[in-house]
């Protein structure tokens, strides 16, 4: 049989290439599945550190395996739960999930792995201050990924949240307001992908430049009221005290809250406890005296520490969201004072 | 240069968008093949069976929750014959493939190679 024409043949090729991208454009993610995957992801940030705390769990090796504990298993049941709901909202509009799909599936597992393999290395290593920005981002080259093959807006999506995450990564803002981001990224952007993403299968910029703000807007906004509330904290209104009052006993008189004023210049004992496998300590290391920059203010309830604080005038935080930075140790040998040991960092409480 | 003939089977439109589809996919039910195509049932149904006969076309029936999904796959030999029909396609058209026309940069792009008999 030949060809009746060139252009009848070109016009098959073609309608063979159009039906070759549409069978590779095969992924479709359920609206379901940014749901379970965004609220349990918002749920475990707000939640795990909370009930899995330095105060419940001093011990960080327990705190750490348990975090991860309920963390895996919160990631694994929202996988299966899924993958369930998937496959039958699948079956009742008679589809299949396609062989692409279910191999990019497999690396979107792969990349929440990472996240918790990641959220281990930096607990035993440091860097978590880098957490949420990485999170975001592979998650967002997850779904950008997915994108690939898809006829939903999942590039858009996904490049909206690689964006947002490396801007917290390059801006590296509060640890309270990466938390909040994120929780909101996760609570209220992922659902607001499931409903956005059908909107267009056309690529229009300005359709494209508007939702993402609308995007930008529905994730941040709310997580900067949450900043905002948390800062402005019922703090202000307790009862102050001066260093001196708190010091003669004025809170055991007074009531069960107070904000105590430790003045800029006053010295603070800091008590370094270094263990090692090549180094142990051999006597009962002496506390660093240092001092204050500027005014401290320290929340008290039931005259122990609450948590907050607050630097100058600055705004409430928490009293946990610091960074250590610039770690250096150099060794040095010489005759007359033997071998030792320089080790220096940079303990930063505000940004 | 020998004229090689078209294969009947797949030369018709329906089904050569109907086993390219399902070539990139993998596997598609049929309300998938409908949508895809915009065939109607009927119409489909007529060249499903067709390449089903030819055993270019298998069909899978999966049990599972809810209700039971048959899945048309291409077979190697369905396979194997829509490349054979695409690349004999392309010879018959040959500025078409000496020119890396759109149509065929575009199959290329796709992933799918096309043997030259």
């Amino acid at each position: 049989m030949n060809l009746n024409s060139q252009s009848s043949g070109s016009a098959q090729l073609q309608a063979i290439q159009a039906m070759l991208s549409s069978g590779h454009a095969s992924i479709r993610l359920e609206r379901h599945t940014f749901m379970i995957w965004g609220m349990t992801a918002a749920a475990l940030i707000l939640v795990v550190p909370r009930l899995i705390s330095l105060e419940s769990f001093p011990d960080h090796s327990e705190r750490l395996w348990l975090q991860t504990l309920v963390i895996s298993m919160a990631l694994l049941v929202a996988g299966v739960v899924d993958a369930r709901w998937t496959a039958r909202a699948r079956r009742r509009r008679d589809e299949s999930l396609s062989f692409i799909q279910r191999q990019i599936t497999k690396l979107w597992w792969l990349l929440i792995a990472l996240v918790v393999v990641i959220d281990i290395g930096m607990s035993l290593y440091g860097g978590g201050y880098f957490f949420y920005g990485i999170a975001l981002v592979l998650t967002g080259i997850g779904i950008y990924v997915h994108g690939l093959f898809s006829r939903q807006m999942l590039t858009w999506g996904g490049a909206l949240q690689i964006l947002l995450g490396l801007t917290m990564i390059a801006t590296s803002p509060d640890m309270t307001v990466q938390e909040w981001v994120a929780v909101s990224d996760f609570g209220i952007g992922f659902p607001a992908f499931a409903l956005m993403v059908d909107r267009t299968q056309q690529r229009n910029p300005v359709r494209e430049l508007s939702l993402s703000l609308l995007w930008l807007s529905l994730v941040l906004i709310p997580a900067f009221v949450m900043v905002m509330l948390f800062q402005t904290h019922q703090y202000d209104d307790w009862p102050k005290l001066t260093w001196d009052a708190y010091v003669d006993g004025a809170m055991s008189t007074g009531g069960d809250t107070a904000v105590v004023t430790l003045p800029a210049g006053s010295l603070v004992p800091v008590s370094l406890a270094i263990t090692g496998d090549l180094l142990v300590p051999v006597e009962q290391p002496q506390p660093l005296m240092m001092m204050t920059t500027k005014p401290v203010d320290l929340a008290l309830e039931q005259g122990e520490l609450q948590g907050m604080t607050r630097f100058g005038e600055g705004d409430w935080r928490s009293g946990y969201d610091y960074r250590i930075e610039r770690w250096e140790a150099k060794g040095s040998l010489s005759p007359s004072r033997g071998a030792s040991l320089d080790v220096r960092f940079n303990l930063c409480f505000e940004r | 240069m020998i004229d090689q003939p078209l294969d009947s089977l797949l030369h018709q439109p329906v089904r050569t968008r109907l086993a390219a589809y399902i070539a990139a996919r993998g596997e598609a039910t049929f309300s998938e093949l409908k949508q895809a195509l915009d065939a109607t049932d009927g119409n489909l149904e007529a060249h499903v069976k067709k390449l089903v006969a030819a055993a270019y076309l298998e069909a899978i029936k999966s049990q599972g929750h809810g209700r039971p999904q048959t899945l048309y796959r291409l077979t190697p030999l369905g396979l194997q014959a829509f490349h054979d029909y695409v690349a004999e396609l392309q010879r018959l058209l040959p500025e078409l493939s000496g020119d890396e026309t759109e149509s065929t940069a575009s199959l290329t792009r796709t992933g799918m190679t096309w043997k030259a008999t």
